[in-house]
């Protein structure tokens, strides 16, 4: 069993009148950090083709440490609410429009970049490839799936990518160890790890809420799998996790 | 005596005589009048008639608009009423201005119609005289025809001239554009409110109105035209068989059952009439709506409104409440004007009428309720669009019973359960009807009567997955694999007519180890064909290298004990033959007898396999001897040595050691799951190196359960590993063993059937074998004697046993008899036991299901069924039947819980737990003597199949013989207690009971008239032919065949047409493919039913992540395997098939199970946890590609006849599946059936396609067809200004060939004039031919020059040439596929060298365009070509994305015929590396032969 330490700061200040909203918003943050003794290194990728252009010493990665902090990068986090249909009342109204600029994903050299890619429903993903070489983008979701094939050079606008319940999973058949996730929410709240493990959600609105956290080795990070962990959001408080512990699966 | 005026008899007398008998007449008058109105049908119809007014109020109800929109229905009868006023109004002005205009234009309008008529008339009249050449008559008539047509053009010209006055009149009061309004009021209006209209004037003539309809109906009156009366179906071609007469069968079912036709006579709906209206919400508003339309629609109560309105805006306005009087006038305004409303003519009841009312529950029983519902299957039956509509079928050809009868006693209704018996006894007086021959069929039986007209039972599952018929298609499915048919003849033909389903053995030897004489012989009857079953049985020619004669004995006496689930029944061990029930000097023949078996078949099986042996031998020498080449002879003649391989042990086992994961491995892979199950498979393991080896949780029961197969097998019992040898041989090639396996050859090799069979023959498993006491020699002969005495005196039968036959009387025996297995002199242990055993097995009829030696040409032992399904009562021995019942059951009332049917009653748990057998009364009761029925007979015969003859007196031979056969397959559910469990299982076994009994009630052998039997067309028939292979071999076990079905409700369509999947309908379509709409998987076939959608769909793939794999609750998840077409606010939209969806759980009304597929998903399931880097995450597609593949769509994807060379000699295809199409033991015309299958399945299925079968065409390989496309495509290269950059590419190639061909000329005119020279006189002349003639040629090349080559570029080559390239094209199809000689850059698609008589031209377009719509999973190809943007791949093949998908289509369809032509390597692969060498090698180096 994984073993996870949760500091809940009690909220002492809240603003009694005076707020512009009613509703009020607090912050969520934490810090994703290892929970091993030994840190692993990253996985050395079988390249069985392509070589000229991908090279043979191509690392995996999947597993981002970094070595001072422990922190974990890459992890997914997400609110959904506690009907978990993916969608949360009371936007922050500095929130509610969705961003018209692109989400991109590149595939420079047999990897993609960014591994991991969070947007909103409805704005455009730009999948590029500025490599010599052809990629197919599978993009497999529960409900949802798309397969193009990407020429060199050449790229592809997806703009009908519906939120589902969990990222979908990215990957290139022709090259079998390119991997990644996308993630795509009805709402804003959505976060991907910093290289030291931070993370931070802010305007959130306040209330009982579901969180999900996600690693593409660990699976579930947060308690509670995917019925989610229950939080409670305090109207102008932040909620701080503290450092939530991560292991490998088993 | 002499005459007197005095009466003759006494007036006082006679009027008092006269006066009572006038009483008695009037009383008995009235009486019979009383006795008439008070007729059963009768009352019915009374009461149905109140039923019908009050449904047809809750239809006025149901088609009334919503509260919400009331104010737009009201606005658009205003409107309408508006329109229709005006309208009035204009023509009435016109006529006012204009006068008699129309009439007038109306009266010449009438002219001219009459003139025509009169000119037509005597045009005929003359048309007639001049048939007959009458000059006379034609003159005569021609005058008048002249004067009629002049007179009809002076009409014409006056009319046409009125026409346009008016024309130009009713322009001026704009009457056309009025017109124009009204028809759009009236559509608006009718949209609204036409069901509303209909119903609400239906209503009003159901109600029981006025003094005329009452009167009639009264008693007496009704007598002469009563509003009741019998309604029936006659049927003069579907008549009653009498024995000795056909009737003619006449229906009157439906003057009882009066709501059977009617749409919606649902049972919850007649439920409903007996709640009080007036407490349901719903209604209650819903009729406040009705009122309020009906009270816009009279004008006295709209004038009331606006008085009422009137008073409270003025009051309103005396008060200062400016805004509410506003709001007051502009309702006023909304108000219809009353002198309009005349206009809408709509002639409705009042309100009052239309009020629902509550029927009594005591009037509405739920007998009633029964009674009036209507049809449950409108879709098959009694609707006149559906298959058996009840003007052609009628009632009593499914349901028996009496048709003619209009009392419930009398039309012969039957009960269901006991339950139903008591209620019936008490609601009407219910007995049995004894007069009665085919009572009606309850309703659990009431399949069997499908077998009447659809004899293939197949047939009864419709789109290949409906299956209509469950329980009938159960029982077929059990009679088939338990081989009924092998002792009791299930024929279906009479006097060759065919009259129910054919289920004979097929000869011995079978028709494809016939000759081709033979065979014709055996085929040469039509009234008399062979049968087609297989004996269900493995064969038992080679039982001594398999196992050994401990486990046979202990197999025989109980196989259950053995294999819980096995198919064998028991012939021990049962009520007549246990040792305790047996007289003491049979007590000891049982084991016995078991003993004298085992020896017999074992001892048969050496003797074969030595022959099989010396047969090979005798084959394999070079120089063979007379009478060596003699023996080879005859052991050639026996079909079963022929056939055989060599015995396994004369097998060299592989030497490579074997390691229990890996044969664990293969075992889970190789698709042995797909028939198998392994108790070992159940849980999961890890290999040496700690990597998972999953579960597969199997439950196929196709083969035998594998769990106890090492306890089963080897030379020597307890000592598995001595079968070794027989195992691996059996898994390279069964058929070698037994030639009619169904087992197939899975194509392992040595090395991998050595891993199998040792990690089989490893796995351990308890079992406690049934002890056999040995065979003493005294029992032995008492039996010997028993036989003997059959045949000869006493004296001789007890003398033969002991001392044996002498010389003499061996001669004289019969060749086939079985006495000569005693020999001559007295027999040993061994001979009496060959002789016992034989005799044994002949009495119970083993090889009905085995094929024994010297059992070959065995009758079957068994009673045929053919008819037995109306076999008379009295020619059934009941005997001992109801006091067996009552010593060995406990009889309880209901076997199913009312509650859930699914669940067994408590009684029934309960007898169970008292450690009884429990029985089911209503079968229970067809044993009593009294009402003795042949249900109840078969039911007790299937149950206990030795109980009739249960404590008689009868010799061990004369003993039935029947044996107790198991009918289900439960399986112990994780949870369940024992007791739940052993309630569950007998319940199971129970319905798998009453499935059989259906099917064989259902054999009736009726010669129904040939216009009734269900005749298939030619697609049809192919179907469910194809079906009978297909489960012959379990093709479903592996494959998914048929994509399941589900009927749902519609959704919220504004909902429904947001989700991403829905393809708006645009053509040219803007998106990442193009939309084949031709095509069912990209445009669907419209709904049949408004209120509901059909889909195909097949379950969905799993999801990357495990956790994901159960749908959310209250969804279910579909995965389109169809697409689904459907319209939302005038536009069409598609749903493609390969989409997902998550719809709610309850808009689904039903869902049928995809046909095959299980072993697909277990072995995904598997890979994925196996091995998660190769199979899990992303790439779960894969799992699936490594699974056998989806036959879905087989038909349009392949071609026919590759299909069939496939099927009988299958080779690899697909780089990425882990295990092979195995070879089955299937003849030409199985596989035959199997491709007609698939082909008549798309062309059904997917009618835009236009498939044809069994030929396909494919143009690509034409010349024509080629040059054709070669011309388009130079013009595109011009128009593109490409033209001249290849043509300057491909110069150096042309000038390389150019030399080439030029120095071939040379030389060859070089060796022409030498040898010319060199040449003696005689052949000068030829050798002076041939210098001219090579000289002529170097001329002709130098002359045409590359031009030539240039030429043939342009005219042949450019098309095909740039195909090629693109295809090649290192980014595109050489990624995965072989093409050519370039290898890919991973093996993962199959050989493309090999599509073009693989696939169909067709299929591969669309398959390009986008395979994921073929598919139930993420294909592993990607779309490759975009639909929008600017096309790519521009420097291999100038085109659009379609013209490219085209191209490739084409290289792939002509590449046997192009493989060659040099131009194709003229130029690199792109994409790929270097340029190959100037001089590369040959296409391929095995081409493929035309």
């Amino acid at each position: 069993m994984r073993s996870r330490l949760f500091a809940y700061a009690v909220l002492t200040s809240l603003i009694v009148g005076g707020s512009l909203f009613a509703q009020g918003f607090g912050t969520i943050k934490g810090q994703i950090v290892w929970g091993e003794d030994k840190v692993p290194s990253p996985r050395m990728l079988k390249i069985d083709k392509d070589q000229d252009h991908c090279g043979n010493g191509l690392a995996s990665d999947e597993l981002i440490i970094d070595p001072k902090t422990k922190g974990v990068k890459n992890v997914i986090i997400w609110l959904d609410s506690l009907k978990m249909d993916g969608v949360i009342a009371n936007i922050h109204p500095g929130l509610a429009a969705v961003p018209k600029d692109k989400v991109e994903i590149d595939q420079p050299q047999c990897l993609f970049v960014p591994r991991i890619t969070l947007l909103r429903e409805g704005q455009t993903l730009l999948v590029k490839n500025s490599s010599p070489k052809a990629h197919n983008s599978k993009i497999l979701g529960k409900n949802t799936t798309k397969n193009p094939l990407i020429p060199p050079k050449g790229e592809i606008e997806i703009t009908d990518l519906k939120a589902e319940a969990r990222p979908y999973m990215l990957g290139c058949d022709i090259h079998g160890w390119m991997a990644g996730r996308i993630g795509v929410f009805k709402h804003p709240y959505f976060a991907l790890s910093k290289a030291d493990g931070t993370f931070e959600i802010k305007n959130v609105p306040a209330g009982d809420l579901l969180l999900y956290m996600q690693h593409e080795v660990s699976g579930w990070v947060h308690k509670g799998g995917k019925n989610g962990q229950k939080i409670t959001i305090k109207a102008g408080g932040t909620l701080d996790l503290g450092k939530i512990m991560m292991k490998n699966a088993d | 005596m002499a005459a007197t005026d005095a009466f003759y008899r006494n007036q006082k007398t006679l009027n008092i005589i006269f006066a009572v008998s006038s009483i008695v007449m009037l009383v008995s008058i009235v009486a019979m009048f009383m006795e008439d109105y008070n007729r059963e049908w009768k009352a019915e119809q009374r009461i149905f008639r109140d039923v019908e007014e009050e449904m047809t109020k809750r239809a006025v109800l149901a088609a009334a608009p919503s509260e919400e929109s009331l104010g737009d229905v009201i606005r658009a009868e205003r409107t309408l009423a508006e329109a229709k006023k005006s309208l009035a109004e204009a023509r009435q002005a016109l006529e006012k201005k204009y006068g008699d205009l129309l009439s007038r234009k109306l009266k010449k309008e009438n002219q001219k119609a009459t003139i025509k008529a009169d000119l037509d008339s005597i045009t005929s009249f003359y048309n007639q005289a001049a048939e007959k050449h009458d000059s006379a008559a034609m003159e005569k008539h021609k005058r008048e025809v002249d004067r009629l047509r002049a007179k009809f053009d002076e009409v014409t010209i006056e009319f046409e001239d009125l026409q346009r006055e008016y024309d130009s009149a009713a322009k001026e009061h704009q009457i056309p554009e009025k017109e124009e309004e009204v028809k759009k009021a009236e559509r608006a209006h009718k949209q609204m409110l036409s069901d509303f209209d209909r119903f609400a004037k239906l209503a009003s003539q159901k109600k029981w109105r006025g003094w005329r309809e009452g009167l009639l109906n009264l008693p007496f009156i009704d007598a002469f035209a009563s509003p009741t009366r019998i309604q029936q179906y006659t049927f003069d071609e579907l008549p009653i068989d009498y024995s000795f007469k056909y009737v003619t069968r006449f229906d009157r079912c439906t003057t009882c059952h009066l709501g059977l036709e009617k749409l919606g006579y649902d049972k919850a709906a007649l439920r409903q009439l007996r709640e009080d209206p007036g407490q349901n919400k719903q209604i209650a508003s819903g009729f406040k709506v009705v009122e309020q339309i009906l009270k816009y629609r009279d004008p006295e109560s709209i004038e009331k409104i606006r008085k009422d309105l009137e008073r409270k805006k003025q009051k309103a306005q005396s008060e200062g409440k400016n805004e509410e009087a506003a709001e007051l006038d502009k309702r006023l305004s909304d108000l219809p004007d009353p002198g309009s409303l005349s206009f809408l003519n709509l002639n409705l009841p009042e309100a009052d009428i239309l009020r629902p009312r509550q029927i009594s529950p005591d009037v509405l029983t739920d007998s009633r309720v029964t009674q009036f519902c209507s049809h449950p299957r409108q879709d098959l039956f009694v609707d006149g669009n559906s298959p058996h509509p009840a003007e052609k079928f009628g009632c009593t050809i499914c349901h028996s019973g009496q048709g003619s009868a209009t009392r419930f006693y009398e039309a012969s209704h039957t009960p269901n359960d006991a339950a139903a018996v008591k209620r019936w006894q008490h609601d009407f007086q219910w007995k049995s009807n004894h007069y009665w021959d085919y009572a009606m069929l309850p309703s659990r039986f009431t399949e069997s009567a499908c077998l009447k007209c659809h004899h293939q039972v197949t047939d009864l599952i419709r789109d290949g997955v409906r299956n209509e018929a469950p329980k009938l298609v159960q029982g077929y499915n059990l009679v088939r694999d338990l081989g009924c048919f092998g002792c009791h003849e299930i024929a279906g033909l009479k006097s060759g007519r065919k009259v129910g389903p054919d289920l004979r053995l097929e000869p011995d030897p079978p028709l494809d180890a016939m000759s081709p004489t033979d065979r014709i012989k055996a085929t040469g009857d039509p009234l008399n064909p062979p049968g087609t079953m297989r004996k269900v049985g493995p064969n038992l020619y080679r039982l001594a290298e398999k196992t050994n004669a401990e486990w046979v004995r202990a197999w025989i006496k109980s196989p259950r004990g053995f294999r819980p689930d096995t198919r064998m029944p028991h012939f021990y061990m049962q009520p007549n033959n246990s040792p305790e029930n047996l007289p003491e000097e049979q007590r000891k023949f049982p084991d016995t007898e078991i003993h004298a078996a085992t020896h017999y078949l074992m001892e048969k099986s050496r003797q074969h396999l030595a022959e099989v042996d010396s047969y090979h031998t005798l084959k394999a020498k070079a120089n063979p001897s007379k009478e060596e080449q003699q023996k080879l002879a005859s052991l050639e003649a026996k079909y079963e040595v022929r056939t055989a391989a060599p015995s396994a042990s004369k097998l060299t086992l592989p030497e490579a050691a074997t390691a229990p994961d890996r044969g664990r491995a293969l075992f889970s892979e190789k698709g042995c799951l797909a028939c198998h199950q392994h108790d070992a498979m159940r849980t999961e393991v890890r290999t040496a190196d700690n990597k998972p080896l999953p579960a597969i949780a199997a439950e196929s029961n196709f083969g035998p359960d594998l769990s106890r197969l090492a306890l089963k097998l080897g030379a020597e019992f307890g000592k598995p590993e001595t079968a070794k040898k027989w195992l691996v041989s059996w898994l390279l090639n069964p058929s070698a063993h037994n030639p009619r396996t169904l087992m197939p050859n899975v194509q392992l090799t040595a090395a991998e059937a050595n891993e199998i069979a040792s990690w089989l023959l490893a796995q351990k498993a308890e079992w406690t074998p049934e002890p056999v006491a040995p065979a003493e020699a005294e029992t032995l002969k008492s039996m010997a004697q028993m036989y003997l005495e059959k045949l000869m005196p006493r004296k001789d039968a007890k003398r033969i046993p002991a001392s044996g036959f002498t010389a003499e009387e061996f001669e004289k025996l019969a060749p086939e008899a079985d006495e000569r297995e005693l020999g001559i002199g007295a027999p040993d242990d061994s001979r009496l036991k060959m002789y016992v055993g034989k005799k044994g097995i002949a009495n119970l009829g083993c090889y009905a299901c085995h094929s024994i030696p010297g059992m070959q040409a065995a009758k079957p032992i068994g009673v045929a069924l053919n008819e037995w399904g109306k076999k008379d009562v009295e020619r059934i021995a009941f005997e001992d039947a109801e006091s067996f019942l009552k010593s060995h059951f406990a009889v309880v009332e209901l076997r199913d819980n009312p509650k859930d049917k699914s669940k067994p009653h408590e009684e029934w748990a309960r007898a169970i737990k008292a450690g009884k057998k429990p029985y089911e009364q209503y079968f229970a009761d067809m044993l009593d003597h009294h009402h003795r029925a042949r249900e109840g007979f078969l039911h007790l015969k299937l149950t206990e199949p030795r109980s009739y003859d249960y404590n008689r007196i009868r010799t061990w031979d004369e003993r039935l013989r029947m044996p107790q056969f198991k009918f289900a397959r439960s399986k112990k559910m994780k949870d369940e207690s024992d007791e739940a469990f052993a309630a569950r299982e007998a319940k199971e076994e129970a319905e798998g009971r009453e499935a059989v009994m259906t099917f064989i009630l259902g054999l009736v052998a009726e010669s129904i008239p040939a216009k009734y039997v269900y005749n298939p067309s030619a697609d049809k028939a192919a179907e469910v032919r194809g079906r009978q292979v297909l489960d012959k071999y379990n093709c479903a076990g592996c494959h998914t065949i048929r994509p399941g079905s589900i009927e749902m409700k519609l959704p919220n369509l504004k909902e429904f047409d947001n989700d991403p999947n829905i393809r708006k309908q645009e053509v040219p379509y803007t998106g990442d493919e193009f939309i084949l709409n031709e095509h069912i998987a990209w445009s669907g076939l419209s709904q049949k039913k408004p209120d509901r959608w059909s889909l195909s769909v097949v379950n969905p793939p799993l999801q990357p992540n495990p956790e994901d794999d159960e749908p959310v609750a209250g969804k279910a998840n579909i995965w389109f395997m169809e697409a689904l077409q459907f319209r939302n606010e005038g536009k069409t939209r598609n749903v493609p098939a390969g989409s997902r969806m998550e719809i709610d759980q309850n808009l689904i009304l039903k869902s049928y199970p995809q046909y095959g597929g299980t072993f697909m998903e277990l072995l995904a399931k598997y890979l994925r946890r196996k091995d998660r880097e190769n199979y899990g995450d992303s790439k779960i597609n894969y799992a699936y590609a490594a699974a056998p593949p989806t036959l879905v769509g087989e038909g349009e994807k392949v071609q026919p006849d590759w299909l069939y060379q496939f099927l009988l000699n299958p080779y690899p295809i697909r780089p990425l599946t882990v295990l092979r199409m195995p070879k089955f033991n299937m003849s030409p015309d199985e596989a035959m059936a199997i491709v007609n299958y698939f082909n008549a399945v798309d062309k059904v299925r997917n009618p835009g396609i236009g498939l044809t079968y069994p030929y396909v065409g494919v143009p690509q390989r034409d010349e024509t067809y080629i040059a054709a496309k070669t011309t388009e495509y130079i013009n595109r290269l011009k128009a593109a200004g490409k033209y001249e950059a290849r043509k300057k590419e491909l110069e150096p190639f042309w000038n390389r060939q150019y030399q080439e061909k030029l120095k071939e000329a040379e030389d060859r005119a070089k060796k022409a004039a030498e040898s010319l020279d060199k040449a003696p006189e005689t052949e000068k002349a030829a050798a002076q031919q041939a210098k001219a003639t090579a000289d002529k040629l170097l001329a002709d090349l130098k002359a045409a020059g590359v031009k030539e080559m240039e030429r043939n570029w342009e005219e042949r080559e450019a098309y095909m040439a740039d195909a090629s390239r693109l295809v090649v094209h290192g980014n595109l199809c050489l990624t995965c596929h072989q093409v050519g000689s370039e290898p890919p850059k991973e093996f993962k698609g199959p050989n493309l060298n090999n599509a073009w008589q693989r696939m169909r031209p067709d299929w591969t377009y669309r398959w390009v365009v986008n395979p994921n719509r073929f598919l139930h999973y993420v294909s592993v190809m990607p779309i490759n070509f975009k639909a929008t943007g600017a096309p790519e791949n521009q420097d291999a093949f100038v085109g659009s994305s379609d013209q490219q998908i085209a191209a490739v289509r084409d290289f792939l369809m002509a590449y046997p015929v192009i493989k060659d032509w040099p131009v194709l390597r003229a130029r690199p692969v792109l994409g790929m590396g270097p340029p190959p060498p100037a001089t590369p090698a040959p296409a391929d180096k095995k081409p493929p032969k035309d």
